[in-house]
């Protein structure tokens, strides 16, 4: 264990556990933002992976990425938040028998330009891939790490968002 | 890099940069660490009790997110101390269903673990069942990330006390629950209410009931698996619309047959209001039939997924789809096992 892992374990305070958060919180909220497009969810998705990941902190492989696995946390996270949010509304839907418009739950997606828009209607993977690609500026490589796929699968995912993009811009908006 | 990539590079920049606010206080996560760490050692102290006694060693640390072992056979218990009776995925061989097979809804909570990491999910029934799928290390649990789906029985009173309790800590939302926040239903009157947890509602009186519930609220008080009669096999490929028949004819010989003559449900994003968008198909079968389907997905090679939470597949199409088994509960309906 590193001398940074055994603080965060022994330290009562959660001094180191504070300037981790304070180090990383920033960027991991840009990304949680940046895949979800919403920023309450995103900052949920943050909080919920800072816990997980402090809590595990010691067993981690290799400490000193931190940020890395926070990175890949956050990742998968997304897509976990987004899967439940809509068996939530559809539960709810069902519940009530009513059709199907979200009462307050309208992502910020919906304000902002028509690309912005088009990245957050393809699939989660291949939304995390160009992520990791062009927001993150990862290798094929580091993506493939995080997604924990071969790089030539994130080559794919990316060619594929980039078409289903085009596509999508094809058809106009729905 | 194209007009297209660099376009997508500098709006997300742009709207990342947007953000204006910082992500969270400090302080509050700092305290929920704190409940986390609070709960672990606890366990991990039961834990190591089990190790020792038994002599069974473990064997593995804590994974982190995206590369944990799968888990979706139960291990062998030890011989003193709680048994691990929890599991992932379908039931072991010779596993009895949970009975009866449906039931009324009591209430439901989903939200932070109290002493686990992570989010827990626990269902009342009518019938005095109490279910819950904790992200906490138990040692009843299926494995150190994720306790399976538990079962205990509470008797009418102890349904009715744990009723009572989520009443009179919450208050009726007017619409509906965050979507990030937690999720409190109750039965009133005859229907679910939404309720919106109330300051000091402790999750722990639902997902440990038998840290505060008396002897007389319980049936029977042990931990056991919950074994559904019926597995949800559910499609997830983004939201990119897909035919469920192309779904159905894109899979393995064995599991296409099964499906094609199988009901689905659509489980729609309604985040835009668009009915087009579905995002999600779910086919309804029992044990044999989704252990056909396992089969047929393993024989062609298809890629598990961790298995930690829940056993799915990664899927060789175009949307990297996934599928998964999620158990269906008393009232027909199922979670997202991984969306802790």
């Amino acid at each position: 264990m590193t001398s940074r892992a055994a603080e965060v374990q022994v330290d009562s305070e959660f001094g180191p556990l504070a300037k981790l958060y304070e180090e990383h919180a920033g960027s991991a909220y840009r990304l949680a933002y940046v895949l979800t497009g919403d920023a309450n969810l995103a900052e949920d998705l943050v909080q919920d992976a800072f816990v997980k990941l402090i809590g595990r902190f010691a067993q981690l492989r290799r400490p000193e990425a931190f940020d890395a696995y926070l990175r890949r946390t956050i990742v998968n996270l997304s897509y976990s938040l987004l899967r439940r949010r809509r068996l939530e509304r559809a539960y709810l839907s069902r519940e009530r028998a009513l059709a199907t418009r979200s009462i307050h739950g309208i992502p910020d997606v919906e304000e902002c330009d028509e690309l912005w828009d088009r990245l957050h209607r393809i699939a989660p993977r291949q939304r995390a891939a160009l992520v990791l690609r062009y927001y993150e500026d990862l290798s094929e490589a580091q993506a493939a790490e995080v997604l924990g796929c071969s790089d030539r699968s994130v080559k794919s995912l990316v060619a594929r968002g980039l078409q289903a993009m085009r596509t999508q811009q094809g058809s106009g908006r729905r | 890099m194209t007009d297209i990539e660099r376009e997508l590079r500098e709006t997300m920049r742009d709207q990342a940069s947007q953000l204006a606010r910082a992500p969270l206080a400090t302080r509050a996560l700092i305290r929920r660490a704190r409940r986390r760490r609070a709960g672990t050692v606890a366990v991990a102290g039961a834990m190591l009790t089990a190790v020792t006694i038994g002599g069974v060693t473990l064997g593995r640390s804590f994974p982190v997110e995206g590369t944990i072992e799968p888990a979706d056979r139960p291990q062998t218990p030890s011989t003193a101390g709680p048994a691990r009776v929890g599991f992932i995925g379908l039931p072991p061989g010779g596993a009895t269903p949970s009975s009866p097979i449906s039931s009324e809804l009591v209430l439901h909570y989903f939200g932070p673990d109290p002493a686990g990491w992570g989010k827990s999910n626990a269902w009342v029934y009518a019938d005095g069942r109490l279910i819950v799928e904790r992200e906490a290390s138990i040692p009843e649990g299926a494995n150190p990330s994720s306790t399976g789906f538990l079962e205990q029985r509470l008797t009418s009173e102890g349904v009715e006390t744990m009723r009572t309790y989520v009443v009179s800590h919450g208050e009726p939302l007017p619409g509906e629950p965050s979507p990030s926040g937690p999720t409190l239903r109750v039965r009133q009157g005859g229907r679910l209410v939404s309720l919106d947890p109330a300051p000091g509602f402790d999750p722990e009186r639902l997902v440990q009931a038998a840290s505060w519930l008396p002897e007389s609220a319980w049936e029977d008080k042990r931990l056991r698996a919950y074994v559904p009669s019926e597995f949800a096999v559910c499609y997830d490929g983004g939201r990119q619309p897909v035919a469920p028949r192309s779904i159905v004819e894109s899979l393995p010989a064995a599991a296409a047959d099964l499906l094609l003559n199988k009901d689905w449900v659509s489980v729609m994003d309604t985040s835009t209001g668009r009915e087009t968008e579905v995002a999600e198909y779910c086919w309804v079968v029992g044990t044999d039939e989704a252990l056909t389907i396992v089969g047929a997905l393993d024989g062609a090679g298809a890629q598990r997924g961790t298995g930690a939470y829940v056993l799915d597949y990664v899927l060789e199409d175009p949307r990297q789809a996934r599928i998964a088994f999620e158990p269906v509960l008393p009232n027909g309906d199922w979670t997202c096992s991984p969306c802790g």
